[in-house]
């Protein structure tokens, strides 16, 4: 059954490159499932990302194979640019989010109400939830460059989040985000954004990628791991060469053995 | 180095660090750490003089940080940014590794150059544009441009954030020489065990004052620093706690 998102064969190849940034990859999102890619520098994750959400359609630079369906449209062809407010992409440097062209964050996420055209009566409702959500309160009315690493990040997640987006790409957000913010993170994702479809890329094994309940390992370009968390906790130990595993391979036997469901409540807990 | 009773804000309401004194040793590797939002980025520019304390001192080598003309700044500290997009500016890899040896006047900068790239495993990027590595590369260029400089001081905001264990192994051999050579190195990890092994030093920031600062870190583990400060324990540590007690509550 087709999902919100379809990938399809996905082959990017930059400036004429011999070897592909990404080969022939395929897998499908529904409007609610949450996928992890996990894999080094270089696997293709970003270029999955950037793919999906439009930014690498049409430009010369590059060469797109295959086919993305959003909602029934054509990415790779038919939208040109971005399809944002469709996908919203949480970029590896989140400051580039920022436009420098409001006083504070909140200013920053009107700026993005507006791109996204959503009438003006639910703008304040909509902004007052996503700083809520996203835990921004304490540094919304901040200006964006004053902020620290963390607080980036969180920033620029809510300026996006604000627009409502049913697709959300996440590109390596714990890299920044200490174990603290990251807990936060997941609590996010399950309680808010428990209706949308959230791809979310690391090099390290975080607690974010772990409640996602599907699993893609990327190796130069190639998914060389498709499968459930379940899978992927079984096989752990042979994705150790490509995936920094943290803390997580010594928590193997205690929590990665245990059913989807118990796994999911254990981590209720300590959201 | 040595930071002396520092207190910094970015404005009145927004203090930041509240009289923090510090000093680093030469030959040495210090882990800073601390949540998000503790500080650990203002000291690190307070101590690279790129901000002045509202109060307190930063000296190096017995002077003022502040009273040092920019280019003897330039040649005793040496500064990798945590976001690399803040401080690359050059049309190619060794321009960019050229450029401050060339600024501060030092000779043969072509040959250091080189070696610099060989180094970090670099030499076949050379020509390349920054903007054309990908993102972990571009962090180890930023590494590569603080070690290729004279600087006694090296100070990393978040040097291993993005990059594979293989990155930040092949990065701490070039800290772990660094070292040898008698340079004292500063960075800042939100999570300390990345390097913790190859540290000489904890010193965790909280609520912008030291909360922790320690030299015997062998068998030093997130339980102590935890104890200690007020640093979240990892998620799979405590997950894993939860379950031990669920698995004792059930018999």
């Amino acid at each position: 059954m087709d999902g919100n998102c379809a990938v399809r064969h996905l082959t990017v190849r930059y400036n004429g490159q011999e070897t592909p940034a990404l080969d022939r990859l395929s897998f499908t999102l529904g409007p609610t499932d949450r996928c992890a890619v996990v894999g080094p520098a270089g696997a293709g994750k970003t270029s999955l990302l950037h793919a999906m959400s439009g930014i690498l359609s049409g430009q010369p630079y590059v060469d797109l194979q295959g086919s993305i369906t959003l909602n029934g449209e054509e990415v790779l062809r038919g939208i040109s640019g971005s399809a944002f407010p469709l996908v919203a992409l949480l970029p590896q440097d989140p400051a580039v989010v920022f436009s420098d062209l409001a006083p504070d964050v909140e200013s920053e996420m009107r700026l993005t109400l507006r791109q996204a055209e959503l009438p003006q009566e639910q703008w304040e409702e909509r902004l007052e939830r996503t700083v809520r959500a996203c835990g921004i309160g304490g540094f919304s009315r901040r200006h964006p460059r004053s902020l620290s690493g963390g607080e980036t990040q969180l920033a620029a997640l809510a300026i996006l989040l604000v627009a409502g987006s049913p697709v959300i790409c996440l590109d390596e957000p714990c890299s920044s985000l200490d174990q603290e913010r990251q807990v936060e993170l997941s609590r996010l994702l399950s309680a808010t954004l428990h209706d949308r479809a959230i791809i979310i890329t690391e090099t390290t094994l975080t607690l974010p990628v772990l409640t996602c309940r599907s699993i893609m390992v990327l190796d130069k370009g190639r998914a060389i791991f498709q499968g459930t968390r379940e899978q992927f906790w079984e096989q752990l130990s042979e994705f150790a060469e490509v995936v920094d595993l943290g803390g997580w391979a010594e928590t193997r036997d205690a929590i990665g053995l245990l059913s989807a469901d118990d796994f999911d409540r254990l981590v209720e807990g300590l959201l | 180095m040595i930071a002396e009773r520092v207190s910094f804000g970015y404005s009145e309401d927004l203090p930041v660090l509240h009289d923090v004194s510090l000093t680093l040793h030469p030959a040495s590797l210090t882990i800073l750490s601390g949540r998000n939002g503790s500080g650990k980025s203002t000291l690190l520019r307070l101590l690279s003089g790129l901000l002045s304390p509202s109060d307190g001192t930063i000296r190096l080598n017995g002077r003022d940080i502040h009273a040092l003309p920019p280019p003897e700044r330039a040649r005793s500290v040496g500064v990798a940014f945590q976001f690399a997009e803040d401080q690359l500016t050059e049309r190619t890899v060794a321009r960019e590794i050229a450029l401050g040896l060339r600024a501060l006047g030092i000779p043969e900068f072509d040959r250091r150059t080189s070696e610099s790239l060989s180094a970090f495993g670099m030499s076949d990027f050379a020509d390349r544009h920054p903007y054309d590595l990908e993102p972990a590369q571009r962090k180890l260029l930023t590494i590569a441009c603080a070690l290729s400089s004279p600087a006694q001081w090296i100070l990393l905001d978040e040097p291993f954030a993005g990059l594979s264990r293989a990155e930040i192994n092949w990065a701490l051999v070039t800290l772990r020489a660094a070292k040898q050579d008698g340079r004292s190195i500063m960075l800042v990890a939100h999570d300390p065990t990345i390097v913790m092994s190859e540290a000489d030093r904890l010193v965790v920031i909280h609520e912008g004052k030291i909360a922790l600062d320690r030299t015997k870190l062998e068998g030093f583990s997130y339980e102590h620093i935890t104890a200690t400060t007020a640093m979240p324990m990892p998620a799979s540590l405590r997950l894993r706690m939860m379950r031990e007690k669920e698995l004792k509550a059930g018999g």
